[in-house]
């Protein structure tokens, strides 16, 4: 379902993500970490389209995200690492706007929002404009506009941040529902635990460039050489 | 005083590493600046120099006369820097992050509000600093002044001049402010407008031009002579009466008489910066907090509007009816586009209700082109005010938001130009109806308003292009507020570019135009053919400035969203 093949972004002449590779099939869980700066937001972006590859090419569901823009983002759902919304709009038109650039239909929208917005137990604010939201608030909107359009593939970049324990947990149900149901996830994330207990392939970026890549089976037996810990094996990796 | 130093030397240092970015695009801004604002700049200093000789030698009006028509001018200059910064001020005191970030520090408010007036001051009198210096030049160069008058003038009057109605701009504005939870915004605006046109009205209606002319005119050759007896007592009191003085005295070569008038100016300033600084220190973050009530406090969206909730069934294709949707309520629910809706709605009433009642005819061709080319500039002077204002900042005002579309399956062609089409039927509309309204005169002319039809049409299309063009193509996407957006340099280049297309459209028409009322006033010959191909290049010039703008822009949508 995505399919990154010597993907390579230059700014200048910093390289920011250097010659990656890597494949994340139907029902997979793809867990990418790295420290700050790595180059993890940057790979988002260019498999997400908000970026062009300085070389290398980005497939999404069969399709080469630059040439065939508009087929390739039909599929995916994204979770930015920031929920900046319309701050005039209230979160249900936000909603409502997502999902008609997805070009879903009226009645689809709205049964599927209702849906949503029972599951994620947002329905006593989601009425207000977002100019009012937490973040926590904000990234639980974007979270639902991601999964409107019932993506095959899901691209998301720190998903966790702002939520609290209960809103956390439903989001971790739904992602692995959607693994379930055959989507493809791609995730970036600092969370160890997060990982650890989602994720069923993990990479490490450093610099660019992905110093690790293996099943979360694989990476048990990595980390059982370094206390057994998956941050010390984090730490081993990234130093 | 240190802490003033340590927030402004930070500042400046943030700016020239942001001005000093050699990006392509910064590279075409800082190009097409100096020649823009250099021709700009050459054409005020020019029509300075010409209007002095004009008047003084051709007209022989007199020095007297003259310096009172500089005095209303400077007037009018006053009233334009104040509204100005009163506009931009609003945005740099409540609507800046950097502000909320000084309040959660250790800092002084008095430190906080003079760093933003300094800010806000000189970020929006650029502009005007450049028309005054450059007018300046004409008029210096026309009564041969040594270099020391220009370095004397700028510091000593037309700085403190500019810098008096700055104060009082954000005086009124702290005022406004500090009060509007208890009056209410709409009334606030409403009350604002009203309080400009009284001040012009009763600027004009006392002073009287018309008046003072005829009554100069009685001592007819004797025009140099002083008849400040004339002036109404109240006019002493302004200082543009003080600059105009000033120099009124300079130019007769007596110095001290001069320099009263500029001592006078100075401690004026001193005196309202003062009172300001006190004022700021008193209500500054009282009317911070109110902004914020404001801000968040939700109004109700208009009945008749719901129609278009996002909530409803689309009538359009599905994603160009939300994109459409979407520009609409971020338009409606942002209080800042009230604020300047309200005040053009207002101009356009007012010159709508002028223009309806004055009859233009006029008996010879070439005057009756002038007067109506006059009418038509202003028009096409309002639809490019209008352009730059809500047309430019549109593509900016995506910010941080603009993810979403751009992740979206959406060709970005489309959302381009269903953006730039937005805009566009208002717009046309608004034109037309001041065709109207400004041929009720001229009915008897036959063709007239289609041919004024044509034009504002081309108008349009030229000024929707250029404005979203420019504005995508120097997309700020950090800068969400349309005030700022709309006023920032690359804003003022493109509207100067718009000026320039106006005057091209003039150079144009006008002959065209000439021989059309030489026909219907004189019977003299009138090639339609002639008139036909100006309006077709006039037509063709349009499209291909507007096309080409579109064209520019659309390269923000191919760069990397960052």
């Amino acid at each position: 379902m995505i399919r990154l093949h010597q993907v390579t972004k230059k700014f200048g002449h910093f390289t920011a993500v250097d010659n990656v590779s890597l494949e994340v099939g139907e029902g997979e869980f793809y867990g990418i970490l790295g420290p700050n700066g790595a180059g993890k937001t940057t790979t988002i972006k260019m498999m997400t389209g908000l970026y062009s590859p300085s070389s290398g090419t980005v497939e999404i569901d069969g399709s080469d995200i630059e040439r065939f823009p508009t087929k390739s983002k039909l599929v995916i759902g994204y979770i930015p690492d920031q929920p900046f919304l319309y701050e005039k709009l209230s979160g249900r038109e936000f909603l409502y706007f997502s999902g008609g650039l997805y070009k879903m239909n009226h009645h689809e929208i709205t049964k599927r929002i209702n849906e949503l917005v029972e599951r994620f137990e947002i329905g006593p604010w989601i009425d207000q404009r977002s100019e009012n939201f937490s973040q926590g608030m904000r990234q639980r909107t974007v979270i639902v506009a991601a999964l409107l359009h019932r993506p095959k593939v899901l691209i998301i970049d720190e998903p966790m941040v702002g939520l609290d324990p209960r809103s956390a947990h439903i989001v971790k149900e739904v992602l692995k529902e959607q693994v379930h149901g055959g989507a493809a996830i791609f995730m970036s994330t600092h969370s160890l635990p997060v990982v650890e207990e989602l994720c069923t392939r993990i990479g490490v970026i450093k610099e660019g460039k992905l110093v690790f890549e293996d099943s979360l089976g694989g990476f048990q037996v990595f980390k059982d050489k370094y206390n057994g810990t998956f941050e010390s094996a984090f730490l081993e990796l990234t130093k | 005083m240190r802490e003033i130093a340590h927030m402004l030397l930070f500042k400046c240092r943030g700016l020239l590493k942001h001005t000093t970015r050699w990006r392509s695009v910064n590279l075409i801004k800082f190009f097409a600046s100096i020649i823009v604002f250099g021709g700009f700049a050459f054409g005020a200093y020019f029509s300075a120099r010409v209007t002095t000789s004009y008047l003084l030698d051709s007209m022989r009006i007199g020095s007297f006369l003259y310096h009172r028509f500089l005095s209303m001018l400077l007037f009018v200059f006053f009233l334009s820097i104040n509204v100005g910064n009163l506009i931009v001020a609003y945005a740099a005191f409540y609507r800046s992050s950097e502000v909320a970030y000084y309040l959660t520090k250790p800092v002084a408010h008095t430190s906080l509000f003079l760093i933003k007036f300094l800010d806000n001051f000189f970020y929006s009198s650029l502009p005007f600093f450049l028309v005054a210096f450059s007018v300046l030049l004409g008029y210096g160069s026309y009564f041969h002044a040594s270099w020391t008058f220009y370095l004397q003038t700028m510091v000593f009057m037309l700085l403190p001049f500019m810098l008096i109605s700055g104060c009082l701009a954000v005086m009124m504005l702290l005022l406004l402010m500090r009060y509007v939870v208890k009056v209410g915004a709409a009334k606030m605006i409403g009350g604002l407008v009203l309080f400009y046109f009284a001040v012009l009205s009763v600027y004009f209606s006392i002073t009287n031009p018309v008046k003072l002319v005829a009554q100069v005119w009685q001592h007819y050759p004797h025009m140099d002579q002083y008849f400040g007896n004339l002036d109404p007592p109240f006019a002493s009191f302004l200082p543009n009466q003080w600059i105009a003085e000033s120099l009124y005295w300079t130019m007769r070569g007596d110095t001290s008489f001069a320099f009263s008038y500029t001592l006078l100016l100075l401690i004026a300033c001193g005196a309202i910066f003062a009172m300001m600084v006190i004022m700021g220190r008193k209500l500054f973050y009282a009317s911070w907090v109110n902004s914020v009530n404001v801000q968040t406090s939700r109004g109700s969206d208009p009945p008749f509007l719901r129609i278009f909730s996002l909530r409803n069934p689309p009538r359009l294709e599905m994603q160009t009816s939300v994109m459409i949707k979407k520009e609409l309520w971020q338009f409606i629910r942002e209080p800042s586009q009230w604020i300047h809706i309200t005040i053009i709605v207002f101009l356009i009433l007012t010159f709508i209700g002028s223009i309806a009642g004055i009859n233009l005819k006029q008996p010879l061709p070439n005057l009756q082109a002038l007067a109506y080319l006059v009418i038509l500039v202003f028009n096409l002077f309002l639809i490019a005010s209008i352009a730059l204002r809500f047309v430019y900042p549109s593509m900016s005002s995506e910010g941080a938001n603009f993810w979403l579309p751009l992740v979206a399956p959406v060709s970005r062609r489309k959302l381009y130009w269903v953006k730039a089409l937005i805009p566009f039927v208002p717009v046309v509309f608004l034109g037309e109806v001041l065709v109207w309204f400004s041929h009720r005169s001229l009915v008897s002319y036959p063709g007239l308003s289609s041919i004024a039809s044509v034009i504002m049409v081309s108008g349009t299309i030229a000024m929707i292009g250029l404005n979203m063009g420019a504005g995508a193509f120097f997309a700020d996407f950090q800068e969400q507020n349309p005030i700022r957006i709309a006023s920032s340099q690359s804003a003022t280049l493109t509207f100067l570019l718009s000026l320039f297309y106006i005057c091209v459209v003039v150079a144009v028409i006008f002959l065209p135009l000439s021989e059309y009322f030489g026909h219907y006033l004189r019977d003299l010959p009138f090639s339609r053919h002639f008139l036909e191909y100006s309006l077709s290049g006039i037509a063709i010039i349009s499209v291909l400035l507007g096309y080409g703008a579109l064209k520019l822009g659309m390269t923000v949508l191919k760069r990397d969203y960052r």
